[in-house]
């Protein structure tokens, strides 16, 4: 009797090199630029228009309205854009993820094996197929693929509905006439629910809980799936009221995420244990993870609890979307790496027309960016806007995704101190001669008061980014010294990541909550963004657009004048 | 008599209005989840969001988030909306512009359209045109808004470009008063369109019941006989009959253009309170979602309040017994 | 009663309500089911397109024509054995150029599941990755063919899911619309007709209570209709729908609980100026009971109207149902033209000019309503004669 082993095809991680292949020659080699030398902005004018429905995007895209679409979503529209002679596509690896959540403390997901089991059985492939016509990867890692922190092999396809049903037995479990799993005491599984997002949240998430509904049936798991509310099934989910839940998110780069989702002390009401993992040694990896004082250990410890999640299997990773973005050809010197959009930082210093006299550029914004206070605007896309205005310490390289100087030229984790007083201490450099926007100086001590400020009133957005702080000192040469509680090499992205702002525009806020800075009155606060970033704000136009003119004193843009050009 | 009516009808409007308002506080808080449960964000650690609640009022106990409630929809300080940290007022403000010139043009369209329409069919018994408009009528409103949206933005906006896909402005807005408002209404055109089309066969249909109702009365057949031309007869004396009729139900539709609006707002990507209100629901936004809803039911009460004292002014008997 | 059943629009409800029942007896399949490409137009639109196409393939390959455009989806499934331990190769031949599409080594059977989409293929046969591969694997017309080097025995089979499939064509996903369109009718007329008739029952229960009773009850009853017609239905459906969870019936629960306000009012304005009248006077006097009173002869007083409102109810009711699916508030399960509607505005249908998802649910929903519209005029007519336009009923 021959052992027929199925392969479908998916094995290895999609090699980052051929995904290079797809920027075409008119744009820049993103591997042979040198981003530090880049010197832009060379366009003027930025315009994000708002445009929330998915058919005007395409239509303004294909008439010419729009120069840079990112992440389009629907399968059609990538294929029908690709035909089109005037654009460019680009195709990133994104941070998204959908996971398959497993209530862990209840029958039969209390099984490690039966999980592992579950995980082999769903065709991830036939819903790559079908419902993103290929534009989509299955993963089994808990990072996203795009990350650098992710271990190489997060992208195989486990498939393998035999192995599943070997697995099955050596538990013991059986099926009976119906085909319906059996469990080792004799009991017949009883139906389970799936939870599922209601479609006005998440398009397409409907359809993909059926088909892995299908798949755990065809093993034997009765599962029927549950449409519900959004926040209704996130309460389910807290209080552990489930059997099967899927959910999808954007995940961050780093993995001391993965502490929040699966150390056993997060199993709490609230918290983001939702699977209600409980594994020692997943726990200790985690915490030695979290902990770690320097990079090498950091990278230690994340490659040892990506591989004892593998083990353990308390979510099931389905797949991660690509983001696809349409660029007009014609513009030039667009940056599109295989793990950036074209709508990145690097794209709006660089780009300029391909000919004619500079013009405008225009992008999209899918949502209303609604508030422009960088302490109370929570959405994305207020980010993206307010993301062009406000720079941080520490960059991001677009093409390794590692950790590049932004407003810091250089930078340092040293753990100072020893047993119970052990800290990290990070040393931060600021390069010298920066200005803000409005024209003054840029130093360590606007640092500090931003730092401050975000502590002192507890800022919900920054909370966790700063709470460990225990004192910060700045230099006039440009040092800038934090002390934080504990040791954690992730410190270093917490307070590098976080948005600079003057400390003459700081001290002028009256009122954070509810300061507008669009708001000539200056009733809570000192009208207008001040900030270091490329771009500042024009005109806010709500439900039109956001225009944007360039920032005179940007650093990147004095390089040029440096070289004298 | 007179007095005690007009009372009556002003306590039982703030009853309503009472009601609501308890109504719609209940109904939000049994819904499972708040605004901000639904944030998963490993950044955002369980600590953060105790903050967030903190700052949002929601921690405090259900009877004090009550009174809070209570005054903030009395004094029209509706306090910051959850998902944009903004005023509630200064966002509400800010959509009515695209709202009500949507509402308030495509109504007096349809409207006027439909009454003389109505009148027309009501003078044409038996002939085609009474035909044609009962017909419109009936096939108007069978129509789905929306479906009549979609197919009017593929065919006049993307088959044959001739108007815009979405919005209310041109990018950038065009100079000159003139320019400007020529650019608003192009954009505004297929939505009043839209709106116009499925709401005249309403008021056409309605119209010539009416007026087929007057015209046979006896008072009609006294004016023809005493041989008053027949304008006369028509739109003096039969149809400032109607009129109150027509005011009423004017005044009675004015709260169901919100769920039109709604829709509307949604194929045409409109700045409006109807996406607002939707946003503010599905978000779990309650200072919005509680001012919007409060604010509706305020218009409604409002608008029957009115539609009672015409009526009441118009036919004494309803004073008595109630406006059917 | 037989003018009635001779009208059009009897006939037309009479055909749709048969087919709505007896219509997916017929079909094989689920209307959720994979039949064809995405966007497939109907097979009897633009006949230069591809339409769909399966060929055998055996262990000595299999050769063709193609002289269309390309199809939508390249798929290749089957069975292969290797001949001995050496390299099995499957070659895709184009009259422009050969392309090594699978080859294993060292298996002895082996599964072969391609598919143009997938992103592997792609990359193994230097095809662009965004874009569809079969555009370059079927570049002109001409022979084409699959041929199997190192096999034994193969059973394979060529899917070719072309342009055009079906009566009318194919959604996002490349479910069959007509078979939807049929299931669609049964959610249409259960949504319309049990809401209205919940509605009109309820109507009927608190205009006779308030109008008969009078008082108190009459006063607390108006009240609540005031309450409920304060309260704008669109949102409000939103928030239920969380609280309740989806379902059908739910669903009719919520529209009728918003519906009943119309057909309670007109009842009650019948039963006030029936209340006074002689007649009833003359039953009381006779020692009749309020009940029977009620019962045995309000109540048939009412009917009429209550039939001409459930008729001009129902479109009511369906084109709410269809409003709150557009939206995309409805059980994404239960398959109505409504939701048809959303899938095609959220789905692409527009872009892709796809009328053959927009027209079809838009006509459906557009003939039910006619058709009770008609009905329920026709009804009411009979009441109130002078409302007939001179027309041959």
């Amino acid at each position: 009797m021959l052992t027929i082993r199925r392969v479908f095809g998916l094995l290895f991680a999609y090699p980052v090199v051929l995904l290079a292949l797809l920027t075409a020659p008119a744009a820049a080699r993103p591997a042979d630029i040198d981003f530090n030398k880049v010197s832009g902005p060379k366009i003027d004018k930025l315009c994000m228009l708002i445009i929330a429905n998915d058919d005007a995007k395409v239509l303004a895209a294909e008439k010419g309205d729009i120069d840079i679409i990112s992440d389009i979503t629907r399968p059609s529209d990538i294929d029908r854009l690709s035909r089109n002679p005037k654009l460019r596509m680009s195709l990133a690896r994104g941070f998204h993820a959908f996971f398959l959540l497993l209530n862990n403390k209840a029958e039969p997901w209390n099984d490690e094996t039966v999980r592992q089991a579950a995980a082999q059985a769903i065709d991830r492939n036939n819903m790559v197929r079908t419902i993103f016509s290929g534009y989509c990867e299955p993963i089994n890692g808990w990072l996203p693929p795009a990350s650098p922190w992710a271990l190489p092999d997060s992208a195989k396809d486990i498939y393998d509905r035999s192995e599943a049903r070997r697995k099955l037995k050596s538990r013991g479990y059986s099926w009976n006439i119906a085909g319906t799993l059996v469990t080792p005491k004799g009991r017949a599984l009883e139906k389970m629910k799936l939870l599922a997002p209601l479609a006005r949240v998440a398009p397409t998430t409907a359809e993909l809980a059926e088909q892995i509904a299908d798949s755990l049936r065809a093993i034997g798991f009765p599962v029927d799936v549950e449409p519900m509310d959004f926040s209704s099934m996130i309460a389910k989910l807290d209080r552990k009221e489930y059997s099967l839940a899927v959910l999808a998110w954007s995940m961050g780069r780093n993995p001391d995420s993965l502490y929040s989702f699966y150390h056993s002390s997060m199993d709490f009401e609230g918290g983001y244990n939702m699977t209600g993992t409980s594994d020692p040694q997943l726990d200790a990896a985690l915490l030695k993870l979290r902990s770690a004082g320097d990079r090498k250990s950091a990278e230690k410890y994340s490659a040892e609890s990506q591989r004892i999640l593998s083990r353990v299997m308390p979510s099931i990773p389905i797949y991660s979307r690509f983001s696809v973005s349409a660029v007009s050809r014609r513009w030039k010197n667009i940056v599109a790496t295989d793990k950036m959009t074209a709508d990145n930082i690097w794209t709006l210093l660089m780009a300029e027309p391909k000919d004619g006299p500079m013009r405008r550029l225009n992008m999209v914004l899918p949502e209303e960016p609604r508030n422009m206070n960088p302490f109370v605007a929570s959405t994305a896309y207020s980010w993206q806007v307010l993301g062009l205005i406000y720079e941080s310490l520490i960059g991001t390289n677009p093409v390794t995704l590692e950790d590049m100087p932004a407003l810091a030229g250089s930078w340092s984790v040293k753990t100072a101190g020893s047993g119970r007083s052990a800290h990290t201490d990070l040393v931060f450099r600021i390069l010298p001669g920066l200005k803000w926007s409005d024209g003054s100086r840029l130093t360590a001590h606007d640092v500090r008061a931003t730092i401050d400020f975000l502590r002192s009133r507890r800022i919900p957005r920054f909370f966790d980014s700063v709470k460990d702080v225990s004192s910060v000192e700045s230099f006039d040469d440009g040092r800038l010294i934090v002390h934080m509680r504990g040791v954690s090499y992730w410190y270093l992205d917490n307070i590098g990541g976080l948005p600079c702002m003057p400390g003459h525009v700081i001290k002028r806020i009256k009122d954070w909550q509810n300061w507008n800075p669009l708001d000539n009155s200056g009733r809570f606060g000192p009208a207008g963004l001040v900030g270091s970033g490329p771009f500042v704000l024009d005109e806010y136009r709500p439900g039109e657009y956001v225009m944007m003119k360039k920032n005179p004193h940007f650093r990147l843009l004095r390089t040029k004048a440096a070289e004298g050009i | 008599m007179r007095r005690s009516w007009l009372i009556g009808r002003v306590v039982s409007s703030l009853v309503v209005l009472a009601a609501v308002l308890v109504f719609n506080f209940i109904l939000f808080r049994i819904m499972p989840g708040d605004a901000v449960n639904t944030i998963i964000d490993p950044n955002f650690s369980p600590e953060a969001k105790e903050r967030l609640r903190e700052l949002y009022g929601l921690d405090r106990p259900m009877a004090e988030q009550f009174f809070i409630y209570i005054k903030q929809m009395l004094t029209f300080s509706f306090g910051l909306s959850f998902m944009s940290r903004k005023p509630v007022w200064d966002e509400l403000i800010s959509r009515l512009p695209a709202t009500v010139a949507l509402m308030a043009s495509s109504m007096a369209l349809s409207s006027v359209l439909g009454i003389w329409l109505g009148i027309k069919a009501a003078l044409n018994r038996g002939r085609l045109t009474e035909r044609i408009v009962l017909r419109a009528g009936a096939v108007t409103a069978s129509f789905p808004g929306f479906f009549v949206q979609l197919v009017l933005l593929m065919l006049l906006a993307r088959t044959v470009p001739l108007f815009p896909l979405r919005g209310s402005v041109s990018v950038p807005p065009p100079g000159g008063a003139a320019a400007l408002a020529l650019d608003y209404v192009w954009h505004m055109a297929l939505p009043v369109l839209s709106l116009t089309l499925m709401g005249f066969g309403g008021w056409a249909l309605y119209v010539r019941n009416l007026m087929v109702r007057v015209l046979g009365e006896d008072f009609i057949l006294m004016a023809r006989a005493r041989g008053l031309p027949e304008e006369r007869v028509v739109y003096f004396h039969a149809f400032r009959t109607i009129l109150p009729p027509i005011l009423t139900i004017l005044l009675m539709s004015v709260p169901g253009l919100v769920s039109g609006a709604v829709i509307t707002e949604t194929v045409f990507s409109l700045h409006g309170v109807g996406t607002f209100l939707l946003e503010a629901v599905s978000g779990h936004d309650y200072p919005a979602a509680g001012a919007a809803f409060y604010l509706l039911a305020l218009i409604t009460v409002i608008c029957n309040f009115m539609a009672d004292v015409v009526y009441g002014i118009v036919d004494p008997r309803v004073r008595i017994e109630g406006r059917n | 009663m037989i003018r009635l059943l001779r009208r059009r629009s009897v006939i037309a409800f009479a055909v749709i309500l048969s087919i709505g029942i007896f219509g997916p007896m017929l079909f094989a399949g689920h209307p959720s089911d994979i039949v064809g490409a995405p966007f497939a137009r109907p097979v009897w639109w633009n006949r230069s397109l591809p339409a769909d196409a399966e060929i055998d393939v055996g262990t000595y390959g299999t050769w063709f024509e193609w002289d269309k455009l390309p199809p939508a989806i390249f798929a290749l499934k089957g069975e292969i054995r290797a001949k001995g331990r050496g390299e099995v190769k499957v070659i895709w031949h184009t009259p422009q150029k050969d392309y090594v599409i699978e080859s294993f080594t060292g298996q002895t059977v082996h599964w072969v599941n391609i598919d143009g989409r997938d992103m592997i293929f792609k990359q193994k046969l230097g095809l662009p990755l965004i874009g569809r591969s079969v555009e370059h694997l079927f570049q002109a017309r001409g022979r084409y063919g699959i041929s199997i080097e190192g096999a034994s025995y193969a059973k394979l089979k060529l899917s070719l899911p072309g342009e055009r499939h079906g009566l009318l064509g194919t959604d996002q996903r490349g479910r069959d619309v007509f078979t939807m369109l049929v299931y669609g009718i049964r959610t249409s007329l259960t949504v319309g007709i049990s809401a209205t008739i919940v509605a009109s029952l309820l109507g009927l229960g608190f205009g006779l209570a308030a109008g008969y009773i009078g008082g108190w009850t009459d006063t607390l009853i108006m009240r609540a209709v005031d309450i409920l017609l304060s309260i704008p239905t669109l949102p409000i459906l939103m928030v239920l729908a969380g609280v309740w969870g989806k379902g059908l019936w739910q669903l009719v629960l919520i529209l009728s609980i918003f519906s009943w306000m119309g057909t309670a009012r007109s009842v009650r304005s019948l039963v006030l100026t029936v209340r006074e009248s002689p007649w009833v006077e003359g039953l009381k006097a006779l020692g009749a009971k309020r009940g029977y009173i009620l019962w045995r002869h309000l109540v048939p007083e009412t009917a009429p109207i209550l039939l001409a409102n459930v008729a001009l109810g129902v479109p009511g009711a369906i084109l709410a149902e269809a409003g709150v699916a557009f939206l995309g508030l409805s059980d994404p399960r239960l398959i109505s033209w409504g939701r048809m509607l959303h899938e095609a505005h959220s789905f692409g249908a527009f872009t892709e000019g796809a009328w053959w998802l927009l027209i079809p649910p838009g006509i459906g929903i557009v003939a039910l309503c006619l058709i009770f519209l008609d009905i329920g005029r026709y009804l009411e007519e009979l009441i109130d004669p002078r409302l007939g336009g001179g027309r041959n009923a």
